[in-house]
């Protein structure tokens, strides 16, 4: 049964939603315009597909399902501009051994401890998380912070599972040295 | 028995992912743990970064101005 009146408040969509939208916006493209852009286009979406909502989900998951197709669109492009997908360069250019060498040689951040009041530190995982090339950012928040299942991130990136796991390993190795830059050495 | 780093690593990341990982590869990990200091150590540091990784939900909430939300409704009354 619906739950969606057919005449709705724009507004009102705009003052309840639009933070949450952004933030998660903002979290995966690092972009003040290009999340905006996004919220923007996700309110406009959801305004002309009001007639086939069905109500089966609130208003919230709704919004947010259009506004994940449309990170995922903006990815794909990003991609297409690329001359090489970041698939391709998270196996092709380094060999499982050179990755190792890689890990080797990197600092230990082992002695950070972890305070989760600590603001700063979340600040700083925060800067190197957008520090990572844009495909991985997405993999790695749907990954290891929203927890997705890996069939589901895999399919949402466009890569193979045994991709998913190197571009996470290479994603952490270059995470870890910018947490030793920005926060162990400082 | 004996796993390479690589393979290492990948069951060290899928477990901090929180990913089901089988009995026989946990084993098996365990005992290239053994004899590994450099995957020993890659084991260390990713359960801290896992941690560290958990915090960026908690710290996340950028916001829009209020004027860009007036902007945004203008747009949407227009459309």
């Amino acid at each position: 049964m619906p739950n969606l009146p057919k005449t709705i408040d724009t507004s009102a969509w705009v003052d309840e939603y639009s933070d949450m939208l952004y933030n998660y916006a903002f979290t995966r493209v690092s972009d003040h315009e290009m999340a905006k852009d996004l919220v923007q286009d996700t309110f406009v979406s959801a305004l002309k597909a009001l007639d086939n909502f069905q109500g089966k989900s609130t208003i919230k998951t709704w919004l947010f399902s259009i506004l994940k197709r449309k990170i995922i669109d903006h990815w794909r492009k990003q991609d297409v501009r690329k001359t090489k997908p970041m698939s391709a360069s998270a196996t092709e250019n380094e060999s499982g051994e050179e990755r190792i060498l890689q890990r080797q040689n990197a600092p230990s951040i082992s002695e950070i401890e972890v305070d989760y009041e600590n603001k700063e530190l979340g600040e700083v995982i925060m800067t190197c998380i957008r520090d990572l090339p844009e495909k991985w950012r997405g993999i790695v928040i749907d990954k290891l912070v929203d927890h997705k299942e890996s069939e589901e991130v895999c399919k949402e990136h466009d890569i193979t599972p045994s991709n998913l796991w190197v571009i996470i390993h290479r994603a952490k190795i270059q995470l870890r040295e910018c947490l030793t830059a920005k926060w162990v050495n400082s | 028995m004996m796993i390479d780093c690589e393979k290492a690593a990948k069951i060290i990341d899928q477990k901090d992912a929180a990913e089901k990982v089988g009995w026989w590869s946990r084993r098996k990990l365990r005992f290239h743990l053994v004899l590994c200091k450099m995957c020993k150590n890659y084991k260390k540091d990713s359960a801290v970064l896992s941690k560290i990784i958990r915090m960026m939900g908690k710290h996340s909430n950028h916001c829009l101005t209020e004027q860009e939300k007036a902007e945004m409704k203008n747009n949407l009354l227009q459309k």
